[in-house]
């Protein structure tokens, strides 16, 4: 496959001031203000291949966004080496801007005033669009998204959601090869969430375009990208699918208990680490390869009237993943 | 395609932009007549006291009418953008510019252009009525072709104006609280350029330093020109000057910005 983005040590460290609390403090700062030096991404090395769907997760403050920053040339790299699309994205080139979009969750590019439509065919004056292509692009892009009546209501009117739609529009009108979503569905509601991810995996599929994105809701991650990178404290931690999150990082399953009869947490420790128990359920960690022998030893000892084996859920493993440091 | 339709565009769209805020526009036109009041009253007091029939080479009615007039230029050409600016680049908005194949200064410079084109012709308008009014009243008489200058004048200005503007807001890449800031520069900018008194009134030192500063060009020139306060020789100089500071301005501009742009893109500095 061919390589859309190639990222070798990526660095970026950012100086700031910092405040302790109090008045004289503040007139301290006045006259000498600290300088810290923050690195907010630490050589992060990865590459991803065009047609891609890859999701960037992390705690906030992680280094997500300014990884994203400096792959689309907002931010210039303090260290290592980029490659996107066959561009340096600091150097700003037109014809790179021509071949990828960044759609900001938090952010518009839409003109709050006016329709949405205005500020879409702006953009197609701006990446210079054929007016063929533009009605065909707009018209399959509002009917995939069910926008078609509000394209003429002025942007400040619109629900979030018709609004993100709205960006997505605007941002793909020029077929970006490459297309960035930073916190794409944030403060959507589960069925606007849904529809935006069916959108993003069907028009991936369709056109082959790269997407990498920066979400909190795991089931973004999930549902759309097979491939996820984790980034915590500037480094990467992992790269991978989510699948392998519970092949490699994951050790434990959950087993669920429930008596018939009372049962003692105590007699249970043995047996892994006990979760939560009450007088007839009980729940236990328990190392994967001990599974089987254990949960036969339990069936034997206990008056178990169902028991239940599960993997630990994803959010729990990614926030284990959120504690480390160094890669997987 | 070439690659003036995007521009064409954004005017447009500044145009249909400020037609949402009409009534926000009504009403800075009617705000504007307050602070004319208060000058009037100033002034009518001012020459009523006196016996001499001048001051700083203006007469009682050239300078009511200077201090309309320069109310109205005022509203006219400024832009207000270094606000916008400013907070683009502090809330990060200058981003979805640098991620597109356009150019800022076009653009912002366009919009700002179609923004004012409403507002333009409709002061335009209100300006030739005071004009004709107070021409008649206090026997001031204005040539044709002081109009037609004046036009031209004021199309400069604004652009000037802008220029200053886009410089001033540079400021924002360095220092993140600066809504007073831009309070202070805006009025400051505005005494400068002859928006409230004629820059006689400063005294011989600070008018003639206001000489060699682009400010007064915007303002007290055009208003100057309308007036008919000048003669046609330093009208033709006065719009040379006007493209002479668009020029001087814009490189300025671009140098700023260039450095700005470093910090910004954290490349230091």
């Amino acid at each position: 496959m061919e390589e859309a983005i190639k990222v070798e040590q990526l660095a970026k460290s950012f100086t700031y001031y910092t405040k302790e609390v109090g008045v004289m403090n503040s007139l301290k700062n006045l006259i000498n203000r600290k300088t810290l030096t923050k690195q907010a991404v630490k050589d992060i090395t990865f590459s991803i291949s065009k047609g891609e769907i890859v999701a960037f997760l992390g705690p906030n403050g992680a280094g997500k966004t300014t990884t994203l920053k400096m792959l689309s040339g907002i931010l210039h790299p303090t260290g290592g080496s980029l490659s996107v699309l066959g561009f340096k994205p600091y150097e700003r080139k037109k014809e790179f801007k021509k071949r990828f979009a960044i759609v900001m969750g938090q952010k518009s590019q839409l003109w709050p005033d006016l329709p949405a439509a205005e500020s879409i065919l702006l953009n197609r004056y701006i990446y210079q669009v054929e007016e063929q292509t533009y009605k065909r692009t707009l018209d399959e892009l509002v009917e995939l998204l069910d926008v078609k009546h509000v394209l003429n209501v002025q942007v400040r009117r619109l629900s979030l959601g018709e609004r993100m739609k709205m960006e997505l529009i605007a941002a793909l009108i020029h077929k970006p090869e490459l297309l960035f979503l930073d916190e794409p569905t944030i403060g959507l509601d589960v069925v606007t969430q849904k529809r935006v991810r069916e959108f993003l995996a069907h028009y991936n599929e369709h056109y082959k375009t790269t997407i990498i994105l920066t979400s909190h809701y795991m089931k973004d991650v999930e549902d759309l990208c097979k491939r996820t990178l984790i980034i915590n404290d500037g480094r990467l931690v992992f790269d991978g699918s989510l699948n392998q999150v519970h092949g490699t990082v994951n050790q434990t399953k959950i087993v669920k208990l429930k008596f018939s009869q009372s049962v003692e947490a105590f007699r249970l420790e043995p047996y892994g680490a006990v979760r939560q128990t009450d007088e007839f359920t009980a729940t236990l960690e328990i190392a994967k390869e001990l599974i089987n022998p254990i949960s036969r030893e339990l069936l034997g000892l206990f008056p178990i009237e169902d028991i239940t084996i599960e993997e630990r859920p994803i959010e729990e493993v990614i926030v284990s993943l959120y504690n480390r440091t160094q890669p997987v | 395609m070439s690659i003036y339709p995007k521009y064409i565009r954004v005017f447009k769209l500044g145009v249909q932009a400020s037609m949402e805020y009409r009534l926000d526009f009504a009403l800075s036109l009617i705000s504007a007549f307050f602070p004319i009041m208060i000058q009037y009253y100033i002034w009518t007091a001012v020459y009523g006291r006196s016996g001499s029939g001048q001051f700083f080479g203006y007469t009682y009615g050239e300078m009511i009418l200077y201090t309309i007039v320069a109310a109205i230029v005022t509203k006219i050409v400024t832009t207000n953008m270094d606000h916008v600016i400013a907070s683009d680049i502090k809330d990060g908005a200058l981003n979805k510019y640098l991620v597109q194949p356009a150019n800022y200064f076009g653009l912002k410079l366009f919009t700002m252009l179609g923004q004012k084109l409403f507002f333009f012709t409709v002061m335009l308008a209100v300006l030739f009525l005071v004009i004709f009014y107070f021409g008649n009243r206090y026997a001031i008489h204005i040539p044709l072709e002081n109009l037609v200058c004046f036009v031209a004048a004021m199309a400069l200005s604004l652009i000037l104006n802008f220029l200053i503007s886009y410089t001033i807001a540079a400021i924002a890449f360095w220092l993140s609280e600066i809504s007073y800031f831009f309070e202070m520069t805006g009025l400051l900018v505005i005494i400068l350029s002859g928006g409230v008194f004629p820059i006689e009134v400063f005294g011989q030192t600070v008018s003639s330093l206001l000489n060699y500063l682009p400010f007064k060009y915007t303002i007290y020139f055009p208003s100057n020109v309308i007036n008919g306060k000048l003669m046609s020789s330093e009208i033709t100089e006065g719009l040379l000057m006007q493209i002479f500071w668009i020029g001087f301005m814009f490189l300025v501009s671009k140098l700023v910005w260039r450095i700005g742009f470093k910090k910004y893109l954290g490349l230091g500095g």
